[in-house]
């Protein structure tokens, strides 16, 4: 039953279309997989409205994305354990979301991983300046995460505006055993995407300006150009509907120290597909 | 040029913070009879410095070009200390553990991939952890696979009996010999706390610390720790009681306002002072950047600290030579 749901919104998904620029033509969700066996989904570019009139969250405003490759799943631990990289979660388990990482150490994941793949590294190490014109991977930018998220829809949810339903599509405080649990373990976005919401909240490239929305650029907009904190999306499975949606946004110090690292926090990998 | 004119900003802000503070020159330096190892970052390179406890006496002793030396332990005999040196740069950068003599003549590489060494109270051993990965460097100080002893009469290096130990940082070994404490990030089913390892068998416990790097006085009753970036606690501690540090016991030693920080506390062999790394929000793991850090001494009994060392070169982990 779970299966011909999931295909249901496959389906769905190849389906929808969305407004493109010139260079896109090509309009269909795709599922691919990576040369290192790593699934992800080919998001067409399109125009979608971010934010909400909520605080923190507003103006909604009108945003173009360019497309994109975005990982299906959260990063899990075995992906760590393919690339030999420490593994810093907290919950151990090949098959759960990577946590405990901070934000350099996401960053790094996706050089190493552009690295075993023969791409080129989006990030600078030394000042960890992101390249967007690089061909390897990185993490999304905020505006990638939301068009991600919504999957076509404007509702709070992508599956609607009722949060009983979050059970179905999210592991996050009222339904986790106070942990995260196997990644992709609840039905997928419309986008075929899973755990958007919950399991461990994702960074974001960008850094974090509460008023930011109010001066983003409309199209392919990459945050401020300085901060200290990072932007974090979708919410763990130690948060409640607050954060665990499409748009609220929250944030947390980029720096690598051992003693403010979180189980709550973990990521996904994006790519440029143009 | 413009790095230098930042350091020089932030070695001086520290002076001004330190001295608004009330803190500068109010310990009887001079009366301490001890020196101090540290490490510093200078001319683009890590090296390891001696310098008496009044903060006159400083010299390089390592001197090396491209070869990063840090993280320096002194032998209980104060003849010795083991350190990590890096060589290579980037995601090649590769850390090796080495012994050498105080002045830091006679350098021999103990193992490869070493990091986070501590002696045991007889001088005969060092105890250390291994990078966890190999494929690229880590800076990370939880970043370590296993506890490894090395024997120093023998030159044999034997695995901890318990095979399952992880992402161990900051070891010391206990006064008595018989316990080695260190903080545990993400390993061992742990988030983030700090552990009591038996030497000789395969449990560990939990120290009932909240914090890191956890640091025996010489008697082995007490230990100090870093609460948090911005605060060192005090406490008794009785190894052999299933809760080693009771609630009761701790207490708040030195604190500094937030965007400040202090690390890498040490104690010193009489147990009077503490020596440790304080700066600007910066980065304490080993080879870190921490503009602006400098060395201090606190006395135990009046809570009374100052700097010793006042160029902000990044001077970190400071080690006390009996």
């Amino acid at each position: 039953m779970k299966q011909f749901i999931i295909a249901a919104s496959l389906s769905a998904a190849v389906a929808f279309t969305v407004s493109c620029g010139k260079k896109n033509t090509d309009t269909s969700i795709k599922n691919i997989t990576t040369k290192s066996g790593i699934e992800m989904v080919y998001l067409p570019g399109g125009e979608f409205t971010m934010g909400s009139s909520n605080a923190g969250e507003s103006p909604a405003h009108k945003i173009k994305v360019s497309p994109f490759y975005i990982d299906k799943y959260e990063v899990t631990q075995g992906m760590y354990k393919k690339l030999e990289l420490p593994n810093p979660s907290h919950f151990k388990n090949d098959k759960n979301p990577a946590e405990m990482v901070a934000w350099v150490n996401a960053a790094i994941y996706c050089n190493e991983r552009s690295i075993e793949e023969g791409l080129t590294p989006c990030y600078d190490e030394k000042t960890w300046e992101c390249n967007f014109k690089a061909d390897g991977y990185r993490l999304p930018t905020e505006a990638e995460w939301e068009y991600a998220a919504k999957a076509g829809t404007d509702s709070k949810y992508y599956f609607g505006a009722d949060s009983k339903n979050l059970k179905n599509y999210a592991i996050y405080s009222r339904n986790s055993s106070g942990k995260p649990e196997t990644a992709g373990s609840r039905k997928p976005n419309q986008f075929g995407l899973f755990d958007m919401y919950g399991n461990v909240a994702e960074w974001c490239n960008d850094f974090y300006a509460a008023d930011y929305y109010g001066k983003s650029p409309a199209e392919n907009p990459t945050g401020p150009e300085t901060g200290k904190e990072r932007v974090i999306r979708g919410g763990s499975w130690n948060d409640g509907e607050e954060l665990v949606n499409s748009t609220a946004r929250s944030m947390d110090g980029s720096i690598s120290d051992a003693c403010i690292l979180r189980d709550t926090i973990g990521f996904r990998c994006v790519r440029r597909a143009e | 040029m413009k790095k230098w004119i930042l350091s020089a900003l932030l070695a001086l802000f520290t002076v001004i913070f330190s001295a608004s503070a009330e803190q500068y020159n109010v310990i009887d330096l001079k009366s301490i009879k001890y020196r101090l190892l540290y490490e510093s970052y200078q001319n683009g390179n890590w090296d390891i410095f001696i310098i008496n406890a009044d903060g006159t006496g400083k010299k390089n002793i390592t001197g090396t070009k491209n070869i990063h030396e840090m993280y320096p332990k002194v032998s209980p005999d104060g003849k010795k200390f083991v350190c990590v040196i890096d060589t290579g740069e980037g995601r090649n950068r590769k850390r090796d553990l080495y012994l050498m003599n105080i002045d830091g003549s006679g350098k021999k590489m103990i193992s490869d991939h070493g990091r986070q060494p501590c002696w045991s109270p007889d001088g005969r051993y060092i105890a250390f952890t291994k990078s966890e990965s190999t494929r690229r460097f880590s800076m990370e100080s939880w970043s370590t696979k296993g506890l490894f002893i090395y024997d120093t009469s023998t030159g044999e290096i034997r695995e901890h009996r318990n095979k399952k130990l992880e992402h161990l940082y900051n070891l010391c070994w206990a006064p008595d010999g018989k316990y080695i404490t260190a903080t545990v990030l993400g390993g061992m089913g742990y988030r983030h706390t700090n552990i009591g390892i038996d030497v000789n068998g395969t449990r560990y416990f939990r120290l009932n610390v909240v914090g890191c790097r956890p640091e025996f006085s010489p008697d082995g009753n007490m230990i100090g720790w870093g609460r948090s970036d911005t605060e060192f606690h005090l406490a008794k501690i009785n190894m052999n009681k299933t809760v080693p540090v009771s609630e009761k016991d701790k207490y708040s030693f030195l604190h500094v306002e937030k965007g400040y920080e202090v690390y890498h506390l040490d104690w010193s062999p009489d147990g009077k002072y503490i020596a440790f790394a304080f700066g600007p929000d910066g980065a304490q793991e080993v080879g870190g950047t921490a503009a602006g850090w400098n060395i201090c001494i606190a006395e135990i009994a009046t809570g009374k600290w100052q700097m010793i060392t006042f160029d902000g070169n990044q001077n970190k982990e400071p080690d006390w030579i009996p």
